[in-house]
């Protein structure tokens, strides 16, 4: 448990210009060599103490940031273990994603202090220096007691509360069932109702775990990009949102070749707006770029806002495309209402459509409205429950969404409460941190409180 | 100063029996002393043995070399295996006993052990010189000295019975409490707690119209739980279960002011998992009828039990309440009902080898700690005794972690947790239950036993070769190819059994293996992914077991403690930061703070030296 190994974020919190994190324990260099692709030398081969460049990949493969790591090997590192320090761009999102990569690959989130504990286990400190070695540990664990604290105030707490008890309870049928099996109280099997009853805490863990990718996004911002074809009048709307002339907007179709951003403060949320280069079968390899980067900017959006030139008559590729995009937080202009004479296309009703002049700057406001829907939409687990989940947090979620699963599947696979109730512990144990310990007398508790056992 | 004994213990119940035996076969001479010749090993409540959590205390006691096992299976008339619907590791065997059976049988066995005196006697005093223990004082003599002294009282210890709104002090019925005995440990320092029990009234079996229960027949398969014994015998009867009536729960209601419990009169706390028939009533409005078992108390007598009709009620009532019962309706009562409270030693004042922090050689086992049932008490005394010798010999003693066996559990919650009820075994108080089956308790244990000279070479022996047997099974079958797979990955499907495997000829009929091996093969390789991941958990757990706190570690002085976490931990006092970690209230930030000044207490001590 204290000899695994360890990764925290090394750097302040917010946004600096370098962010650094450290990984440290037997398998740290193990885990730097599956996530870090060096730019020369095999990260075993690393000397000690020098400063490589390599690149940290997502799972998916998307590159996540070129980084500076340095290698210390045991004894000589701070902690006396191995270590490995990954220094990137100080963004939160980014070392975020690299602590996830590292936990991924086995490495577990560093309690308060827990650096410096090793450091002082392995006599690395001075016994002199214990003293404020048990300070440290002491006030950055009430930092933490404090956040839990604030955070377990209102809804989240009760939301928290609520998911204890439904563990609780699902470990306590199991419970009953195995410890109390002559019982007649207890003798029906309760193995359907635990099964619902796990479906029901993993979503309630999924929607805390959204609240999370919200936090991130009221954090960072939620994406808009703006698609269509060229000449549609991307950039003009752009420039109207922004009253400035941000994009190059001129007649010849394909302009914008680059992705262009701008940020508006909505609902008070950061909205960052992104321009892109028109949807059309690109000539030359500037325009394939250009196209690429459309498409990637789509994929990464939050929401999209499809422009169509009203003025036109042919609106099949238009139609195609909004098909494909579905399944996104979509909003549709219709742009040269001003021009527009002939037929209207034919757009599906889910879908909100805002019939505006770029040009003239008319019908802005019923955009404006409809972008602050899809925001409060896209935001609805943070604003109904008003909350959003810490980093430490939603690891524990995620670790235990995963448990719970497991459980379900040795429950279709016919193994009995004494096998899954094993993996419903270790969801427990995850979620220990978040919902507070459950422990075999609160299992027996609820075991005594509900049937009436004793023959 | 001479010792006319090595080793005395107090008390010749289920937990005193086994200290005293253990003490003896370790080659001390010991002193049994007893208040009734006639009430040794006597089961005060339940004529069983055995059952979830309970039947794998008997096996570990078996393979420590403890006689528990052996008597419950010369005295056994009722077998069953419970639980064969769940997962082998909480199957459980439990029997039904032959009480006077029992009683004989292990009263010769202490007759006969070579270095044990079994004396009639009561003691009254406990010796104390310089924190240490020299012996008892008893009504007959002034003082019998000896090294180690072992405490198991029972419910004897100032027992207070009552039945209806009157009480009287009693050890059990019709016995004497013992009282000094409860002054003498507050005179040496010990703290005291008050516990309540109860059982249910003994029945005559010819006033029961049997045409209106459902028995309830033994196993057809029986097994036997200690390994000498092969075959049971006494012959197998049934039991019978019945239920109360609407008549049931009316009589109670109209007649709980006559209950010292819900008068206030009793203050001890009962234990939930066996709560007298004016609780489940009260406690459970809804039920129309409770289930109850009627079991024989013997073969060579009429009185039945009656399992479930636990009351403090008074004597008329209860016959109203007993002939309200489906079947029961002209029933005579031959014993009554009634509730017992006791005193018991607070836990934070044992260590894991159940000696007393205060005084040394002093060791309690059973009902004084905390605990309720034959098992937990045999279990205890089991220890007490091996450690008492441990210590006399000077050796290093004997303390069974967590994942080694569910004597290692009940321990170390005794430890952690001081008991609010009479403590209980539960399979789901063992975090490693899936390690902790009752069919590998010698394989778990028996090396310890041998050590100790409880258990003989010929039989280690024996099993350690059938566990090189069953592995070397389980290697064959994953070396064994089937199609793309191993023949260890087909039997993990569901549809699939070893016995399948040979009746197919897919694999060859083993050679020598004995069913129950048969079985540990095929569980090790069917439930082989839950196994490993517990025995990754005892990894994990195991350094910090064995990761001692010094005892001069001053909690009052660590800076950042949180206050909970403080309070806890004076209290406890963990011997190890595994135990430290199991405190309720205690986290793994205040953890990391006891390590930090364990390792600082470590350091400057060895620069001390130098």
């Amino acid at each position: 448990m204290w000899e695994d190994t360890i990764v925290a974020r090394a750097s302040a919190e917010g946004t600096g210009a370098v962010g650094m994190l450290r990984l440290s324990g037997d398998d740290a260099v193990g885990i730097a060599t599956r996530i870090i692709t060096p730019r020369s030398t095999p990260i075993p081969e690393c000397q000690s103490r020098r400063v490589y460049l390599g690149c940290v990949y997502a799972s998916d493969g998307a590159l996540i940031d070129e980084i500076t790591f340095i290698v210390y090997r045991k004894p000589h590192s701070y902690t006396g273990e191995n270590t490995v320090e990954i220094f990137l761009h100080g963004n939160t999102i980014l070392i975020d994603l690299i602590v996830t990569r590292c936990i991924g690959e086995g490495a577990r989130l560093a309690l308060p202090g827990e650096f410096t504990r090793r450091a002082f286990m392995n006599g690395k400190i001075d016994l002199t220096q214990a003293e404020s070695v048990a300070d440290l540990i002491a006030a950055q664990a009430e930092e933490e007691i404090k956040i839990a604290a604030k955070m377990l105030s209102g809804e989240f707490g009760k939301r928290v509360k609520r998911l204890r008890e439904d563990m609780l309870e699902i470990i306590s049928l199991a419970e009953a069932s195995i410890d109390f099996p002559e019982e007649d109280d207890v003798t029906a099997s309760q193995t359907r109702t635990i099964c619902a009853r796990i479906s029901g805490i993993r979503e309630e863990i999924s929607a805390m775990l959204a609240s999370y990718d919200e936090g991130k996004r009221i954090r960072n911002g939620i994406r808009v990009t703006i698609a269509g074809q060229t000449n549609a009048g991307k950039s003009s709307l752009m420039n109207a949102l922004f009253e400035e002339e941000k994009s190059i907007v001129t007649p010849v179709h394909g302009t914008t070749r680059d992705v262009i951003e701008g940020v508006l403060i909505l609902n008070g949320v950061r909205v960052i707006f992104h321009d892109t280069a028109g949807l059309r079968t690109a000539r030359g390899i500037v325009e394939k770029e250009g196209v690429r980067r459309t498409q990637k900017s789509i994929d990464e959006a939050d929401i999209i806002i499809y422009v169509i030139d009203a003025y036109r008559t042919d609106f099949a590729g238009d139609l195609k495309r909004i098909a494909a995009m579905l399944h996104n937080h979509l909003i549709v202009v219709l742009n040269k209402t001003d021009l527009a004479g002939g037929t209207a296309p034919v757009i599906p009703e889910s879908i909100p459509v805002c019939r505006i002049s770029a040009l003239h700057k008319t019908g802005l406001d019923t955009l404006h409205s409809a972008l602050c829907r899809e925001i409060t939409s896209l935001l609805r687990h943070t604003q109904s429950a008003a909350f959003t989940v810490n980093r430490r947090h939603a690891e524990c979620l995620k670790q235990g969404g995963i448990a719970l699963k497991e459980a379900q599947q040795a429950i279709d696979n016919g193994l009995t409460e004494d096998f899954f109730v094993e993996n419903i512990k270790e969801a427990q144990r995850a979620l220990a941190q978040i919902v507070g310990d459950i422990s075999p007398d609160d299992v027996l508790d609820r075991i005594f409180s509900q049937f009436c056992i004793g023959k | 100063m001479g010792f006319l004994y090595d080793i005395i213990v107090v008390g010749a119940g289920h937990a005193g029996c086994e200290a005293a035996l253990a003490g003896a076969r370790m080659g001390f001479s010991t002193l049994l002393i007893t208040m009734n010749l006639d009430t040794i090993a006597q089961m005060s409540c339940n004529p069983a043995i055995g059952g979830l959590a309970k039947g794998h205390l008997v096996k570990e006691i078996d393979a420590l070399g403890g006689e528990m096992a052996r008597i419950a299976d010369l005295s056994a008339i009722q077998f069953r295996m419970l639980n064969t619907k769940k997962g082998p590791a909480v199957w459980a065997p439990r029997v039904q006993s032959d009480k006077k059976v029992y009683q004989q049988a292990m009263k010769q066995v202490l007759e006969r052990q070579e270095r044990l005196t079994v004396l009639q006697d009561t003691v009254t005093d406990i010796l104390v010189d310089k924190g240490s223990v020299r012996g008892v004082a008893t009504v007959y003599q002034q003082s019998i000295n000896a090294r180690a002294v072992i405490i198991t009282p029972g419910t004897f210890l100032n027992g207070l019975i009552h039945i209806g709104l009157r009480s009287f002090p009693s050890g059990r019925f019709g016995e004497f409490a013992s009282t000094h005995l409860s002054d003498s440990l507050q005179k040496i320092g010990l703290k005291l707690g008050r516990l309540k029990t109860g059982t249910p009234a003994r029945v005559l079996r010819s006033s029961i119209n049997f045409d209106k229960l459902t028995p309830y027949p033994p196993d057809d398969k029986c097994e036997t739980f200690s390994r000498e014994i092969k075959k049971f015998p006494l012959p197998q009867v049934p039991c019978y279960i019945t239920y109360t009536t609407q008549r049931t729960k009316e009589i109670i209601l109209e007649n709980l002011h006559l209950s010292p419990l819900y008068s206030g009169k009793i203050t001890g706390i009962g234990p939930r998992y066996c709560p007298s028939i004016e609780d489940k009533i009260v406690k459970f409005p809804d039920k129309t009828a409770h289930q109850i078992f009627i079991e024989p108390e013997g073969l060579s007598t009429d009185e039945m039990y009656v399992n479930g009709v636990s009351s403090s009620l008074p004597q008329d009532v209860q016959e109203q309440i007993y002939q309200s019962i489906t079947g029961l309706e002209n029933v005579r009562i031959m014993r009554y009902a009634y509730g017992i409270e006791y005193d018991f030693v607070t836990t934070d004042q044992i260590l894991p080898t159940l000696e007393t922090r205060s005084v040394g050689g002093l060791y309690l086992a059973g009902q004084i700690n905390g605990t309720s049932g034959y098992e937990e008490a045999s279990a205890q005394g089991l220890i007490a005794g091996i450690n008492a010798a441990l210590k006399i010999r000077g050796d290093e003693p004997f303390i069974l972690r967590r994942d080694e066996a569910y004597i290692g559990v009940m321990i170390d919650d005794l430890i952690t947790k001081i008991p609010e009820e009479p403590y209980r075994m539960f399979t789901s108080r063992a975090e490693y239950r899936l390690l902790l089956r009752q069919d590998n308790a010698y394989q778990r244990l028996a090396v310890y036993g041998n050590r100790f000279g409880l258990i003989d070479d010929a039989t280690l022996d024996d099993v350690l070769r059938s566990m090189e047997r069953v592995s070397a099974e389980v290697d064959r079958l994953g070396a064994t190819a089937y199609r793309d797979i191993t023949v260890a990955g087909l039997l993990r499907r569901q549809d699939w059994t070893y016995q399948r495997l040979i009746e197919e000829g897919i694999i060859s009929e083993p050679s020598g293996l004995t069913d129950t091996e048969r079985f540990q093969v095929e569980l090790e390789i069917k439930y082989e992914g839950y196994i490993k991941r517990q025995h990754t958990q005892v990894d994990k757990m195991k350094k910090y077991d064995m990761w001692n706190i010094p005892s001069s570690l001053s909690y009052e002085n660590i800076t950042g403690l949180r206050r909970e976490a403080r309070e806890k931990l004076v209290a406890r006092r963990p011997a190890t930061i595994g135990q430290a970690l199991r405190i309720p209230g205690v986290n793994p930030a205040d953890v990391q703070l006891i390590m930090i000044h364990t390792e600082r207490l470590n350091r400057s001590n060895t620069s001390g030296k130098k």
